[in-house]
């Protein structure tokens, strides 16, 4: 696996080595999050990982980062391209105090925290691809995974799993994802401070969680609608058993993306695979 | 103006002896909306595959999973009168959502009828809007029905398996 050389154009920070646990601590800012930093050179996958801490009795807060995912693979068996010092693999452990049906608003909440902090890195606002990727251009910059654990009454914890491309640049990308992905590297041309990045990452979090937690999902949902690329453009849904055209109008209080098809009626959508309609 | 259960009907029969395949009608707040095609999706019904089980999603949309089997509409409505009348403890979903019986396609079921299982054991997953949710048994015994298909939408509180006890 091909590492990348250096950059010096970063003056000091430590670029495409081991992440520096240390530099993330330094001057985090947080109330609840980051409070444990787990660090694995290879793991199985983080959010396995944190599953396991949670099952455990792990606090809210812990987070998890490997620089290599041995099992960061698709359902059918499709490898994960996961390269060592690049990229961020990051999971934290959640213990929300929400009823189970408002466990995918976290999901959403993840990705508004998690376009805030690429914004401030790249220097525009990404877009959100409903209801948990990031795309630039289109692209696939990030993504979040969310697991869960919950009974009828309450949620036992939650694990918020993020990828992250940082300084992996597109062209050293197998050509099978090279057309669909994008790093901040190749955004910006410069690599960035992953320490930076992870701290600036676990402040934001920690802002959003808190104020689902203490004001609720509006704000938040209006923040994701900013980010949301699709608002008021076609869209083509792909469900298991369907496709549906229509147009998107935006989220509903529990996250659920409301497409109107051509006779005007509203549908909500839970589940669902959502792509711009001149794709 | 008001409908009756009789009226409904009566509209159903017009409908169905109708060329027409797609009907909508709107009577103050009250809405009916028939096909006699395609059927229409549900506010809550649409449901996609899982992607992926980790985090490590930044570079790679995963391929759609397909479903072991077509997804019924629902289980059998006597399933839980069922359950009861023979000691039968159900396990039910804890949420909305697209149900699946493995952690991955081509991985062996969570569970299967004849497996002992315990309150804390992992029975299945439910996926909404791109959260898994581990369903634990919550019931201590021997599962004997698998009430619920693979990748089928299901309601909060629509019994997945029956346990005995």
């Amino acid at each position: 696996m091909r590492v990348l050389e250096p950059d010096n154009r970063q003056g000091t920070a430590r670029i495409n080595g081991p992440l520096q646990l240390q530099q993330v601590r330094d001057g985090l800012a947080t109330r609840r999050l980051g409070t444990n930093l787990h660090y694995f050179a290879e793991i199985d996958s983080t959010n396995a990982y944190a599953r396991r801490l949670a099952e455990q009795g792990a606090g809210e807060g812990a987070v998890i980062i490997a620089e290599a995912q041995t099992r960061g693979r698709g359902r059918l068996g499709r490898s994960w391209v996961s390269p060592p010092f690049v990229n961020l693999y990051f999971s934290v452990i959640l213990r929300p105090r929400l009823p189970p049906v408002h466990a995918p608003q976290l999901t959403l909440m993840a990705a508004v925290a998690l376009a805030d902090t690429i914004a401030s890195f790249i220097g525009t606002p990404p877009a959100i691809k409903w209801p948990n990727d990031i795309l630039v251009g289109g692209k696939k910059l990030a993504g979040v995974l969310t697991e869960s654990s919950c009974d009828a009454e309450r949620i036992e914890f939650v694990i918020l799993g993020i990828g992250v491309n940082l300084n992996y640049p597109v062209a050293l990308m197998p050509e099978v994802i090279r057309e669909r992905a994008t790093s901040i590297v190749t955004l910006t041309k410069n690599n960035i401070s992953r320490e930076a990045f992870v701290r600036r990452l676990i402040q934001d979090l920690d802002r959003c969680y808190g104020e689902l937690e203490e004001v609720g999902f509006d704000s938040l949902a209006l923040r994701w609608e900013a980010f949301f690329g699709l608002r008021g453009k076609g869209v083509r849904v792909e469900m298991t058993d369907h496709i549906m055209i229509g147009t998107a109008k935006g989220i509903d209080r529990d996250g659920a993306l409301i497409v109107e098809d051509d006779r005007g009626e509203r549908q909500r959508i839970v589940a669902g695979d959502v792509f711009p309609l001149e794709d | 103006m008001e409908l009756t259960e009789d009226d409904v009907l009566h509209i159903l029969k017009l409908i169905d002896e109708s060329k027409f395949d797609y009907f909508q009608l709107e009577v103050g707040e009250l809405k009916i909306t028939v096909s006699k095609g395609d059927p229409i999706p549900l506010a809550s019904s649409p449901r996609s595959a899982p992607v992926s089980q980790s985090p490590g999603a930044a570079v790679v949309e995963a391929p759609k999973a397909t479903p072991a089997a077509p997804a019924p509409q629902s289980a059998a409505p006597n399933i839980d009168a069922k359950a009861a009348a023979e000691g039968l403890l159900p396990i039910t979903a804890p949420i909305l959502g697209t149900f699946y019986v493995a952690p991955e396609p081509g991985a062996p079921p969570f569970v299967q009828v004849g497996a002992a299982i315990t309150e804390d054991t992992t029975v299945g997953l439910i996926e909404v809007m791109k959260v898994f949710n581990s369903v634990r048994a919550n019931v201590k015994g021997t599962v004997t029905q698998v009430v619920a298909q693979n990748g089928q939408f299901v309601e909060y509180g629509q019994t997945l398996f029956l346990v005995k006890p």
